[in-house]
């Protein structure tokens, strides 16, 4: 087998030109960052957070009143997430990349500028202090080193700490266990695949049941 | 104090990318198999998990992956009439130490050499006339070819979970892609990494000079991946710790990731860890090997006898290993006669330093080893190197490899180096600088070599090993050339205030980085009076012993060295496994 181009002379050269079309290499942004920069509007999400909008029900319902849910509840807390995040997630929920039965007729009657005014809201809301956590050490070895064997990195890898989180979509993973289990099992069965590349969905897929509750429940104790 | 350890087939020296891959496929073929690693064992958890690991200080400054210069280093002269000395601190480039090597901390570049450099002097010579090579250089053509290598690349490919896309797949050229790519037969298994801004701005710029950019090959995965050994691959991260560091996502190809876990597992593979190499033992005429004499991890001289003895250390290690060991002639620049030590070279880099407007954000921590937009439309023979009298070429391109905060304090030229106005341009430039990098090729020279150091000895009452060498001509013209072009590039960027090319000069020194490719001293030949071993890696003199790595590279391409030293590493391995077996420590015929 020989390489098409031996030599490059003033002809080839321009069929090359030709044949190489120029890649655009500038990076769209995704459309929750642009909503984003276009409305910050705390005020407008304090009241869609609390009474509600329209088909949209009102967040405080289920995620508390100050965006923390009560003891005991399956929902996620949002006070504290980046305001990233929820954006990403509500833009998600809407365009069913995130398949959620609950949160999809809500997130449809929402405006990006709704989303956008949500997110920035919950993002001013401090989070809840962390507690202290007696978790089992099965857990606290995905958390903090991972899984050379399963090569699984630790969470704390890209999720940083546990409250406030690793960066603008890594939120912190402190939540309630049923919320946790629901989502890891989600990535795991690929029903939720929101996550770019995969990358959730290849690491929860070679967690066990056991390691998912491990982790679970040491995240909802912190 | 000594003791004798019980036979094995093959003991590789080195727990690298070639000790690794060679040492599973001949322990999957049922030889008894030992590796011995002279560092200590890195597994990515715990070893490299963060926030451990995201440490510069220890990593980069301290050297932590990297050869221990306290007791063992180089030392170096540009003359054969000048006293050598030995570095003390590691500046011009970073040998690999601990398991996985300089495969744990590299950075992923991830490229296959062009057909060319495999026929360099034919090639050259037929295309501009002998007179293209200026007196004294001595490359010369490998004794096998690309096609005859590219089944092996490919399998390398499937190992470390290449990323890129293919601008010519089985000799069509591919649209969108690196149209002076060598042809492969197989797609990259995963796809090319996402684009920083100033790559982005760089590919922009060049595409409007007329020239083919594209996305860097890199061996860090860009989605989960099961690789040829069935071990996971996760998506990278761009975190931008890569070179120097571990990866802490199973993401960036290493050994301990693609293939030792495998190994491991094979009841006729073993690695020892803490195990220095002194030297191969060779039999009473100096023609066989019986094996190899290690000081193992609790300070005891072991011997490990051996029918086959692979070496897989470090690059040039490989050629003080030969030298300490009495194997092949020695190279004697004055006569140019003898073969081990010669054909010394390193890699041409230079670099072009751009400085923004304030409205553009490079975000330099947002990256990875081996993101970058380069173009090859400069490398190799792609050009008419007639009006410029120089052999070789290099790839031209903006990487976004690390922000780390002590190494990136970019500021203008004329900057003071300390007190607030250094201060001052600090703050300024962090967000709003990064270089074009520049990867030139490199010629050997007659008197550019490596020999056993006749003062300074290592730890272990050992020769260091001496590198003489200052740069030919050819390579200075070569980077003139080559940081012209860069520096009209980054002229042409959006945002760019300034644009100031820095291209190599003679003398050739060590108290600068200039890459880690450091290559030769057991040059692949087909003749046993210009090189140390044959195409397979086999040794002319003592036929059972292989040598693998950038040793053998008779001069260095401007592509980097992974992917053709994963490629030549499972060549050799089926060379052992399918030809040398049939006649054990008999020469296989080509």
């Amino acid at each position: 087998m020989k390489r098409v181009i031996v030599a490059v002379g003033a002809g080839l050269a321009c069929a090359l030109a030709a044949l190489a079309q120029s890649p655009d290499f500038a990076r769209k942004p995704p459309a929750w960052q642009v909503a984003l920069a276009a409305s910050k509007d705390l005020a407008a999400g304090k009241a869609i957070a609390a009474s509600g909008k329209g088909a949209a029900l009102a967040c405080a319902g289920c995620h508390g009143a100050n965006g923390t849910p009560a003891d005991g509840a399956p929902f996620p807390r949002l006070a504290g997430l980046p305001v990233e995040y929820v954006a990403k997630e509500l833009f998600d929920y809407r365009d069913g990349s995130r398949p959620n039965a609950i949160m999809a007729p809500i997130a449809k009657a929402l405006t990006d500028a709704d989303i956008a005014s949500l997110a920035w809201y919950y993002a001013s809301l401090d989070a809840p202090a962390a507690k202290a956590a007696s978790a089992p050490q099965r857990a606290w070895q995905l958390a903090r080193y991972g899984d050379n064997a399963l090569a699984i990195p630790a969470c704390v890898d890209c999720h940083g700490s546990v409250v406030s989180g690793g960066g603008p979509i890594l939120p912190g993973l402190a939540q309630p266990a049923a919320y946790t289990t629901a989502q890891l099992s989600a990535f795991r069965t690929g029903e939720r695949k929101n996550d770019g590349d995969g990358i959730m969905q290849a690491i929860a897929k070679r967690l066990s049941e056991a390691d998912i509750k491990a982790l679970a429940d040491y995240y909802a104790e912190r | 104090m000594s003791k004798t350890m019980p036979a094995v087939d093959v003991v590789l020296i080195g727990g690298g990318w070639t000790g690794s891959v060679i040492g599973k496929e001949l322990a999957a073929s049922g030889k008894r198999v030992v590796v011995l690693e002279r560092g200590q064992p890195r597994w990515t958890s715990p070893d490299f998990q963060a926030p451990g690991v995201r440490d510069e200080l220890k990593y980069t400054r301290r050297h932590e992956l990297h050869q221990n210069a306290a007791t063992e280093t180089y030392t170096f002269r540009n003359r054969v009439d000048e006293v050598a000395l030995p570095m003390r601190r590691w500046q011009f480039a970073y040998p690999g130490n601990h398991l996985g090597g300089a495969g744990a901390h590299w950075s992923g570049a991830y490229y296959r050499w062009d057909p060319v450099e495999f026929k360099i002097r034919s090639h050259y010579t037929q295309r501009y006339g002998a007179r293209i090579f200026e007196a004294g250089i001595t490359a010369q053509d490998w004794p096998l070819t690309y096609d005859e290598l590219e089944p092996y690349y490919d399998r390398f490919d499937h190992l470390v979970g290449a990323s890129g896309f293919a601008g010519n797949l089985n000799g069509v050229i591919q649209p969108g892609g690196n149209p002076f790519e060598p042809w492969r037969s197989r797609p990259y298994p995963n796809p090319p990494m996402r684009v920083p801004h100033a790559p982005a701005l760089f590919g922009e710029a060049a595409a409007k000079l007329g020239y083919h950019p594209y996305i860097q090959p890199s061996a860090l995965s860009t989605r989960p991946y099961v690789n040829s050994e069935g071990l996971h691959m996760n998506e990278c991260v761009y975190c931008g710790f890569c070179s120097n560091f571990g990866c802490e996502q199973f993401a960036k190809a290493s050994p301990q990731v693609c293939i030792l876990p495998v190994a491991l597992k094979l009841p006729t593979f073993e690695l020892r860890t803490g195990a220095h190499v002194l030297r191969v033992e060779l039999d009473k005429n100096r023609k066989h090997a019986r094996g190899v004499t290690y000081v193992d991890a609790a300070g005891v001289e072991t011997f490990q006898p051996a029918e086959v003895v692979i070496l897989c250390a470090f690059a040039i290690n490989n050629t003080r290993l030969l030298l300490l060991s009495g194997i092949g002639r020695p190279y004697d620049p004055a006569t140019g006669k003898g073969v081990v030590g010669r054909n010394y070279t390193h890699q041409t880099s230079s670099s072009v330093s751009l400085f923004f407007e304030e409205s553009v954000n490079i975000n330099p921590f947002m990256g990875a080893g081996a993101v970058a937009v380069t173009m090859d439309d400069f490398c190799t023979d792609n050009f008419d190197h007639g009006p410029h009298g120089f052999v070789g070429g290099g790839y031209i391109q903006i990487q976004v490899v690390s922000g780390a905060p002590i190494g990136n304090r970019p500021t203008p030229p004329g900057t003071p180096g300390w007190g607030s106005a250094w201060k001052k341009a600090a703050k300024r430039y962090y967000n709003h600088s990064i270089p074009i990098t520049i990867t030139g090729s490199a010629l050997p020279v007659r008197g550019g070599y490596l020999s056993l150091d006749p003062t300074y000895k290592d730890a272990w009452g050992q020769p260091l090993l001496r590198i003489t060498y200052d740069f030919p001509d050819n390579d200075i013209k070569l980077s003139a050339f080559l940081t012209e072009k860069g520096t009209q590039i980054g002229r042409a960027m959006r945002g760019v205030t300034l644009a100031q090319g820095n291209p190599r000069t003679k003398p050739y020194g060590v108290a600068a980085y200039q890459s880690s490719h450091i290559n030769g001293g057991a040059a692949i030949g087909a003749d046993p009076a210009t090189s140390v071993v044959n195409r397979y890696g086999q040794c002319w003199d003592v036929p059972n012993v292989f040598v693998t790595g950038a040793a053998l590279f008779p001069q260095n391409s401007c592509y980097n060295p992974t992917g053709t030293i994963g490629a030549l590493a499972y060549w050799t391995a089926d060379a052992i496994r399918r030809e040398y077996v049939r006649a054990p420590g008999r020469l296989i015929a080509s």
